[in-house]
């Protein structure tokens, strides 16, 4: 049973394409290594670990390879950077705000946006700005910045007692304080974006606020019609994880073009590029959260239904069992729902449905950036887009 | 729900379930006097800037709703969460009051300029508000205690039910704020904002708490300069910040400028301590704060009754308030105060002396004047 897990089918594959090795020093703390023992590190986690450890090493597999040197500093950095502008004399303050920056997190908005710059940039031939570098530097820690400070009050929200694997802000000090610190974060990162001096990035930017807010108002409603319910997925999905990549990648092209009439085309393309990787993403951490906790030998139960969520594998899956929607429509609160609702969705062709969608979207994606130069950041874009539908057979 | 239909169990294992009774002194308080000077002159000036629009944001919430928020609220009121008092005051206790931030900002602007106010002032006023409104819903979340069982605890539900509602509703707010002033085109506004935001977090930080959000008197407390540094940051910073901001709107010189900062963050002052007296105004009954202007005075000279107030660091509600409030009615802390928020007052109409001599200032000294009366 074990042997035949999505999960170590995936890492097979990506043994079988890339035979070379893969060096990462990225300030995510990961250390150096090949893909062989990348493989060998992962399957030893599996056993033991719980349901999002093991996303993290499936987004690893993704996104830790092959780095552009310049690249790795911005990654190596930017954690120290984000510390120091966080920094302020009242020390619980300051302890709580740096809590969630331990280097641990993923880098998957920064390493976007950057990339995205690097390709913006190469294709407009300004490569070597340093005044722009800097401000399209600061996109990339304020992505990051609200990112995090989204997690902190998600925390709050779902109570959550512990994230990637360590205890939660929330748990750790307490509510009240844990918001505050999330403002504080985003305070602090709004005073970054304002010394970009563009008054046009700081208005893209901050819509990613106003769709997060409302892709978490979105989450708490429910729809009755199976068109209008795929729709609200959509569209949540677009405000709370879509639109900040999207408007983080515009905002870097926004700095680097010139004022031209009729506009440049290319903040666009990285709106869209930044809007379909995003979705993609998100669809297959969807599929992830069913996957990852199979292999958990018989536990099934996914986090995404525990809070109720009914996310795509589950709407694909209602197609072929539509008794699934009064379970989807009490989010899953009654007692057996949760598991009924795992095994019908494994039994489905749910999964497979939500993996060739996230296909489309990351063949959107790369197809957006088409018209950009050539060169090595715009082969990360696209192996970035690649990638994140590749790291599940 | 009330606190008799939660388990007794609970109850004594974990305290914090019974719901917290918190004072929040801010700009002067509605559930008082009516009629009074301070009420007065902010509808005068309302005549003479409009009226500032009031929460369009809010009310938006309840109209065009394709995220359901009005669901939400009407199941928020069902709970008996501390943020329906927030908001109670925000949005329905009267327009005079709860928009005095708002209404000063205008005020400014129009002196300064001496024509109507524009549309891009009032907007600014609104997201003041906004952000004012924002911090006062976050003040508002509850803390929880954990391991408990949840499926045992109704109350425990709702406390987490309205706690989401006050995050979400928090940050909505925020976003409105930030995504509002980016429109104004000056990146400095948001420096100055963000700034303020920053130093209202840290305020709330200052200080020790009891379990409900109290704040405990010592020894760093009961000294004046502490009572200002709170102050300047919990409120003083975003008025300032405001100001400040109004001026740049309004294309003013860097004197002017830093005077309107100055000036916000002397009224800011003059206005808290005034609310702080004004609770002594009335006969007793009522909880306050123990870092109140008033209290700190008096406890500067009473020592003995400071470390009864910090026996009970804990649950400040189990002190003897009516003890406490007949002690500083009879020494003159109260005396202190009114000194205290007359010095502020002077420094504020000083930096009022800035700004052209016009309906709007002189409506404006006419607000500060009626701080110094009771």
């Amino acid at each position: 049973m074990a042997t035949s897990s999505p999960f170590r089918i995936a890492t097979k594959k990506l043994l079988a394409g890339n035979g070379r090795s893969i060096v990462s020093k990225s300030g995510a703390g990961n250390c150096t290594w090949n893909l062989d023992g990348m493989a060998a590190r992962s399957m030893s986690t599996l056993k033991g670990s719980s349901p999002e450890q093991r996303r993290n090493v499936h987004h690893n597999l993704a996104f830790n390879s092959d780095p552009a040197p310049k690249r790795l500093n911005v990654m190596e950095n930017l954690v120290s950077d984000i510390h120091h502008s966080l920094k302020r004399s009242d020390t619980l303050l300051n302890e709580m705000s740096v809590y969630y920056f331990n280097g641990e997190g993923k880098f998957i908005r920064p390493r976007l946006t950057g990339t995205m710059a690097g390709a913006v940039n190469c294709h407009l031939g300004i490569e070597g700005d340093a005044e722009l570098e800097r401000k399209q530097r600061i996109i990339s820690m304020v992505s990051e910045m609200w990112h995090t400070s989204s997690l902190v009050h998600d925390d709050v929200i779902d109570h959550a007692e512990s994230r990637r694997g360590y205890q939660s802000v929330n748990d750790k000090w307490g509510a009240k304080r844990s918001i505050f610190t999330g403002d504080y974060v985003l305070a602090v990162s709004v005073k970054l974006l304002a010394d970009t001096q563009n008054p046009k990035v700081i208005e893209t930017m901050s819509q990613i606020l106003s769709d997060l807010v409302n892709g978490e108002f979105q989450q708490m409603s429910n729809r009755e019609d199976d068109e209008d319910r795929f729709q609200l997925y959509l569209d949540k999905t677009f405000n709370k994880t879509a639109s900040l990549m999207a408007y983080s990648c515009k905002s870097v092209a926004e700095l680097a073009v010139p004022e031209t009439r009729p506009p440049s085309p290319i903040p666009h393309w990285a709106f869209k590029y930044g809007e379909n990787i995003g979705l993609a993403f998100q669809l297959i951490d969807d599929w992830l959260d069913f996957v990852a906790s199979a292999d958990q030998l018989g536990k099934p139960a996914g986090a995404d239904l525990k809070l109720g969520l009914a996310t795509a594998p589950v709407l694909f899956a209602k197609k072929e069992f539509p008794e699934l929607a009064h379970l989807i429509n009490r989010n899953f609160k009654m007692e057996g729902d949760v598991e009924k609702a795992f095994e019908t969705v494994l039994k489905s062709s749910g999964l497979d449905e939500t993996k060739r969608f996230a296909k489309e979207y990351a063949t959107k994606a790369i197809s957006d950036i088409k018209e950009l130069r050539e060169s090595s950041y715009k082969d990360e874009l696209r192996r970035l887009a690649e990638s994140t539908v590749e790291r599940c057979s | 729900m009330k606190v008799s239909s939660i388990s007794k169990q609970i109850m004594q294992g974990a305290k914090l379930f019974r719901m917290p009774r918190r004072c929040n002194h801010t700009l002067p308080a509605t559930s008082q006097i009516k009629v009074n000077n301070w009420n007065v002159a902010l509808s005068e000036a309302e005549k003479i800037v409009g009226y500032p629009t009031s929460f369009v944001s809010l009310s938006e919430l309840v109209q065009n709703d394709p995220t359901d928020k009005a669901v939400h609220i009407r199941k928020l009121i069902a709970s008996d969460h501390p943020v329906l008092k927030t908001m109670k005051r925000l949005i329905y206790d009267g327009k005079n009051n709860m928009q005095a931030r708002g209404m000063l900002i205008l005020l400014l602007s129009h002196s300064i300029t001496d024509a109507p106010v524009s549309n891009e002032q009032r907007k600014l006023a609104e997201i003041v508000e906004m952000i004012h409104a924002a911090q006062c819903i976050h003040k508002s979340i509850v803390d929880t205690p954990k391991n408990s069982d949840q499926n045992f605890v109704e109350g425990l539900q709702n406390i987490e039910y309205g706690n989401k509602i006050s995050v979400l509703g928090g940050d909505y707010l925020l976003a409105n704020a930030l995504v509002g002033m980016s429109t104004f085109g000056i990146p400095k506004i948001i420096d100055l904002v963000a700034h303020a935001i920053v130093e209202f977090i840290e305020g709330e930080f200052m200080c020790k708490e009891d379990m409900d959000g109290n704040k405990i008197p010592s020894e760093d407390t009961i000294d004046i300069t502490y009572w200002e540094k709170q102050w300047k940051l919990s409120a003083g910073s975003l008025l300032s910040a405001g100001y400040e901001s109004s001026m740049l709107l309004a294309k003013q010189p860097q004197d002017i400028q830093i005077a309107a900062k100055n000036l916000g963050l002397h009224t800011a002052l003059a206005i808290q301590a005034y609310d702080e007296i004004r609770i002594f105004s009335h006969s007793s009954g009522n909880q306050f704060s123990f870092c109140s202007a008033p209290v700190i005075f008096h406890l500067q000279e009473d020592r003995e009754l400071l470390h009864y107030i910090q026996q009970f660091q804990d649950d400040l509600s189990q002190v003897d308030y009516n003890k406490v409030f007949n002690a500083v009615i009879g020494g003159n802390g109260l005396e202190k105060a009114k000194e205290l928020c007359e010095e502020h007052v002077d420094k504020s109409l000083k930096y009022l002396k800035e700004f052209p001599d016009n309906n709007g200032r002189k409506a404006y000294e006419k607000l500060l004047s009626a701080l110094l009366r009771k």
